[in-house]
């Protein structure tokens, strides 16, 4: 796929095809108006651009499928958790119903009595499901109350950790600081360092020229000497 | 878990007046200020976990990483320039630990050399459910897992553009200064994927499985 955007010709008719970059920006809405109308209307009467536009339409549509989901209170595999032994205990209880059920069938064709029969299973039916009623329903309660704690221990959790986090940032950023402050203190004493070496220097060429001058002085002092003593001499000839 | 963190933050000092989110920055630069980062967190979570879950495929690893993103956001704080947007900058911080990820998972994929071992990314953690569903819920959610599966079998600098412009809604322009390529080559990117999605999902929605592409996975990070 090339980067240009340089618009293609089409055999029949000459048309001048916009290129895939602009029905990109087309599609996605990114075209000044008379831009837009324009590749409309050749949409309109050209087929294959027609084709090619609907089927990047379609792609477009199946990228919408993917919609995240929201996230719950409850991960889905503490949902299935919970409710898993509950499912077990259906399955129990139905086993148990259906062992119930085949015995009865058997003593009930044995004894020939069917009415005494139907009504002695009948009860234990009812025994039955009433039991499995009762273990289910505490279950599941239980099972409600254990979720509710889950929740509760998952939060505080949750909350410690994003404690920890802070002050973890807390003290980074304390680090940082002790580090800048710290590298401040060192260029401040470079800074000092060097100020004390350039006065040094200073003073020391201050002193050779006060020395210096001083010497100036006393030669021409001498000099001055020499010449009036000379221009004396000079006078009492 | 954001969200808690969030009221942590708030509960550290007096609201703070930004008005953008590159002075919030510039205070989270300057000052450290708590209170600008949380209100970055807040604006920015969301969009951040969406973009690294559909860069990896997975939910639980875009938690993960939209986390990291902020954790990384401040320890570099300082390296944040105001002459740039902010977008800009966390969306590079993103997509380099989504790289990163990418880059590990393959290569735990290879090391086992086991097909079926799909790692995360190709799990189907998005999807599953306990409860009985409809049909027709049934067929969206098959529907969503193919798209993923197809977006993930792109390579990942056409990947990144599709999850940038049609899932985030950046303008081309914005994604070229993100990614730090001309527009074109972003729009000519688009084309690309688009092409390559429709041949992944006409394929699939027809033989009912993922036809394998042999697209060469460049390696990518971004200046930040």
């Amino acid at each position: 796929m090339q980067d240009s955007n340089e618009k293609t010709e089409s055999q029949p008719g000459h048309l001048i095809h916009p290129s895939p970059q602009e029905w990109i920006s087309y599609l996605y809405a990114e075209l000044p108006k008379a831009t837009r109308l324009s590749l409309s209307a050749h949409r309109e009467r050209c087929p294959h651009c027609q084709a090619q536009v609907a089927q990047w339409q379609a792609t477009m549509k199946n990228l919408d499928a993917w919609k995240l989901p929201v996230a719950s209170a409850l991960s889905v595999g503490e949902r299935s958790g919970i409710f898993q032994p509950a499912l077990k205990w259906a399955a129990a209880a139905a086993i148990v119903l259906g062992i119930g059920f085949g015995v009865g069938r058997i003593s009930s064709l044995a004894s020939g009595d069917m009415e005494t029969a139907r009504a002695s299973l009948q009860s234990e039916f009812d025994r039955k499901i009433e039991t499995a009623r009762v273990e289910l329903a505490g279950h599941f309660q239980r099972q409600q109350a254990d979720a509710l704690q889950q929740v509760v221990a998952a939060s505080a959790s949750g909350k410690a950790e994003m404690e920890r986090l802070l002050t973890e940032l807390a003290r980074s950023a304390e680090e940082t600081r002790v580090v800048d402050s710290e590298s401040m203190a060192a260029a401040l004493q470079r800074l000092d360092d060097k100020w004390t070496a350039l006065h040094a220097g200073l003073r020391k060429e201050l002193e050779t020229v006060a020395v210096l001058t001083e010497d100036g002085f006393n030669d021409t002092q001498h000099k001055l000497y020499q010449l009036a003593n000379f221009t004396q001499t000079s006078v009492n000839k | 878990m954001g969200h808690s963190f969030l009221s942590l933050l708030s509960r550290m000092g007096p609201a703070s007046l930004v008005a953008t989110d590159e002075q919030a920055m510039w205070r989270v630069k300057m000052n450290d200020d708590p209170q600008a980062f949380a209100r970055l967190v807040e604006r920015w979570e969301k969009p951040i976990q969406r973009l690294c879950t559909r860069m990896t495929g997975s939910s639980h690893q875009g938690e993960d990483l939209a986390q990291e993103t902020f954790t990384r956001l401040f320890t570099r704080r300082k390296s944040y320039e105001p002459s740039g947007r902010f977008s800009t900058f966390l969306w590079r911080i993103a997509l380099n630990l989504c790289y990163d990820e990418l880059r590990k998972t393959n290569r735990r994929r290879e090391f086992f050399l086991d097909e079926t071992d799909r790692g995360l990314a190709d799990g189907p953690d998005e999807f599953i459910t306990e409860e009985p569903a409809p049909d027709h819920v049934l067929a969206d959610r098959e529907r969503a897992a193919t798209v993923r599966r197809a977006l993930l079998e792109l390579a990942e600098p056409y990947r990144v553009v599709v999850v940038l412009r049609h899932y985030e809604g950046l303008k081309f322009r914005q994604i070229a200064d993100v990614l730090a390529i001309p527009e074109g080559t972003v729009k000519s990117r688009m084309v690309e994927a688009l092409n390559q999605l429709n041949r992944l999902l006409s394929h699939t929605l027809q033989e009912g499985e993922i036809c394998k592409t042999q697209t060469k996975k460049p390696k990518a990070s971004l200046a930040i």
